[in-house]
C-alpha cells in the first residue's frame, strides 16, 4: 500500500487522450506539418513502387537511380525540420501548461512522453497519407507504359513491406525531430514556466 | 502539555533565504524567513510587489530550492527531496491556485479537476465521482463539460480551487488568487476559500495585496524586502482597518 501511495502515474491512455485534444485544437497547423511528411513519404513510396512494378513486369528501369535517392533524403530532411519547428512552437505555446502540470505532479518523463507521442502520431498519419498518395502516383505513372493494373502485380507482401518502411521512416523521423524540443520542454523549471507569457 | 494538545505545523520555515545573482549584484529575494503555520490555519502574506511573496511561495511549493534554510511540510524537510519526491509532494501535499487560473485549455472543467487524481493513481470511477463532488461544492455542478474559454474568470478560479483540493492536500498555496478578478468575484472567491478552509480543515496560505483577504485570515504576515516585518492576528488588523475607514 505504501509502495502504491508513493508513486506518480500518467497512464499512456491518458497521455493519448491529451495529445489528441492538443492535435484537434491546432488542427489546421497540424495538417500543414503533416503534409510535409506526407509529401516526402509519397515520394518515397512512388519511387519504390514504380521500381518494383517495373521489375515485376520485366521492364528495364527496375532499380532506383542515385539522384532520386538524394532527392528522397532531402525531402525527408525538410519534413523533419518542419516537424521540429512544429514541436518547438507547441512547446512555446504550452509553456505555462507544462509549468502547471509539473505543479500538479507531472514528472520529467511525462512531459517528454506528451511531446514524443504527439510527434509520433503526426509521423504515423503523415506516413499513412503519404503511402496512399504514393500508390495513386505510382498507378498514374505506370499506367501508360505498363498498364493501369500493373500495380496489382506487386505481391501483397512487398506492398506491406513498403508500407512498414514508409511508417518506420516517418515515425522515426518525427520522433527524432521532436526529441530536442521535447527534452527542452521536459527540463523546464516549473517556476519559470509559470511566469512565461507569450 | 500532552501529545494530543501539541500544535501540528503544516508548514515551518527556518532561516529561509533565497539569493539571486543579477549581474554583479546579489538580490536577496528572501532574507531569513522564520514562519510557522498551524494545521487548519488561514494565513495571508501581504506585501508590496518585490517583497518576496512569490519567491516564498515557490520555495514552499517545492518549485524552487532555497539558498539556505529549511522548509518543513508536514514535518518533512523538503529541501532534502529529489525531483521525484518533489513531484510527489506537489501532487499530494500541495494545492496550487494561481492569479492566472492556469487551467489546461483543451480539457473540460471536469477533466481539469481529475488531472491531479490521475497523477495520484486514483481509479477512473473514483476520480470522476470526486471531481463532480468538488465541482458541485464550488458551485459549478452545471458546468462540468465546459472548457476554460467557455467559463468566466471567477468560474475558472472555482475550477482551479476544486483542482487544488482534488488530492486532499495538506496546504493550499494561493498566489494572488483575486488579482485578475473584479471586486465582487474576488470577494466570492475569498469567501469560498475561507469556507473550504473551515469545512475541510485544509491549511490555506494566500499571497495578496488585496485587503479583503484580511477579514478571513487567522493571521497576516507582512513581508518587506525579503523579511517578515510583522505578524498580526486578524483582530488586531481589522480593528485598525476599521479605525482608518472610520476616520
Amino acid at each position: 500500500m505504501r509502495e502504491r501511495e508513493a508513486k506518480i502515474y500518467f497512464p499512456t491512455s491518458e497521455v493519448f487522450k491529451l495529445v489528441i485534444a492538443f492535435i484537434q485544437k491546432r488542427f489546421s497547423r497540424v495538417l500543414l506539418t503533416v503534409s510535409g511528411v506526407t509529401l516526402s513519404i509519397a515520394f518515397y513510396t512512388t519511387l519504390v513502387l514504380t521500381a518494383t512494378v517495373s521489375r515485376v513486369m520485366g521492364s528495364e528501369a527496375g532499380t532506383l537511380k542515385e539522384y532520386y535517392i538524394w532527392m528522397l533524403i532531402l525531402s525527408v530532411l525538410v519534413a523533419g525540420a518542419g516537424i521540429m519547428n512544429s514541436i518547438f512552437m507547441a512547446v512555446a505555446e504550452r509553456t505555462r501548461e507544462i509549468g502547471t502540470m509539473k505543479c500538479l505532479g507531472a514528472l520529467y518523463r511525462h512531459i517528454l512522453e506528451i511531446f514524443l507521442i504527439e510527434s509520433a502520431l503526426l509521423g504515423f498519419i503523415g506516413g499513412l497519407l503519404g503511402y496512399i498518395v504514393g500508390i495513386f502516383a505510382t498507378v498514374a505513372l505506370t499506367a501508360k507504359t505498363l498498364g493501369a493494373m500493373a500495380i496489382f502485380k506487386i505481391p501483397g507482401g512487398s506492398m506491406l513491406a513498403v508500407f512498414a518502411r514508409a511508417e518506420a521512416i516517418s515515425v522515426g523521423l518525427s520522433v527524432l525531430a521532436a526529441a530536442y524540443p521535447a527534452y527542452r520542454a521536459a527540463k523546464l523549471d516549473p517556476a519559470e514556466a509559470l511566469r512565461f507569457v507569450i | 502539555m500532552s501529545i494530543s494538545e501539541k500544535l501540528i505545523y503544516t508548514l515551518e520555515t527556518e532561516g529561509l533565504k533565497k539569493y539571486y545573482k543579477m549581474g554583479p549584484e546579489i538580490v536577496k529575494a528572501l532574507d531569513g524567513v522564520d514562519l510557522r503555520v498551524v494545521k487548519g490555519e488561514y494565513i495571508s502574506i501581504m506585501g508590496p510587489s518585490g517583497s518576496g511573496k512569490t519567491t516564498l511561495f515557490n520555495m514552499v511549493g517545492g518549485l524552487d530550492k532555497p539558498t539556505a534554510g529549511k522548509i518543513y511540510i508536514d514535518e518533512v524537510d523538503i529541501s532534502k527531496l529529489d525531483a521525484y519526491e518533489l513531484a510527489w509532494l506537489r501532487c499530494r501535499k500541495i494545492g496550487y491556485i494561481f492569479q492566472t487560473f492556469n487551467l489546461i485549455p483543451v480539457m473540460t472543467a471536469l477533466e481539469n479537476v481529475m488531472l491531479p487524481m490521475i497523477f495520484a493513481g486514483v481509479d477512473a470511477e473514483e476520480r470522476r465521482k470526486r471531481a463532480i463532488e468538488l465541482l458541485n461544492r464550488v458551485g459549478l455542478g452545471d458546468r462540468l463539460e465546459h472548457k476554460p474559454v467557455e467559463l468566466s474568470g471567477g468560474q475558472q478560479q472555482r475550477v482551479a480551487i476544486a483542482r487544488a483540493l482534488a488530492n486532499n492536500p495538506a496546504i493550499i498555496l494561493a498566489d494572488e488568487p483575486t488579482g485578475n478578478l473584479d471586486l465582487d468575484t474576488g470577494r466570492s472567491i475569498i469567501m469560498l476559500l475561507h469556507e473550504l478552509n473551515r469545512e475541510k480543515g485544509v491549511t490555506v496560505m494566500a499571497a495578496t495585496h488585496d485587503l479583503k483577504m484580511i477579514d478571513v485570515s487567522d493571521r497576516i504576515v507582512w513581508l518587506r524586502d525579503g523579511k517578515i516585518q510583522r505578524i498580526e492576528k486578524r483582530k488586531e488588523v481589522s480593528l485598525r482597518v476599521y479605525r482608518i475607514e472610520e476616520a
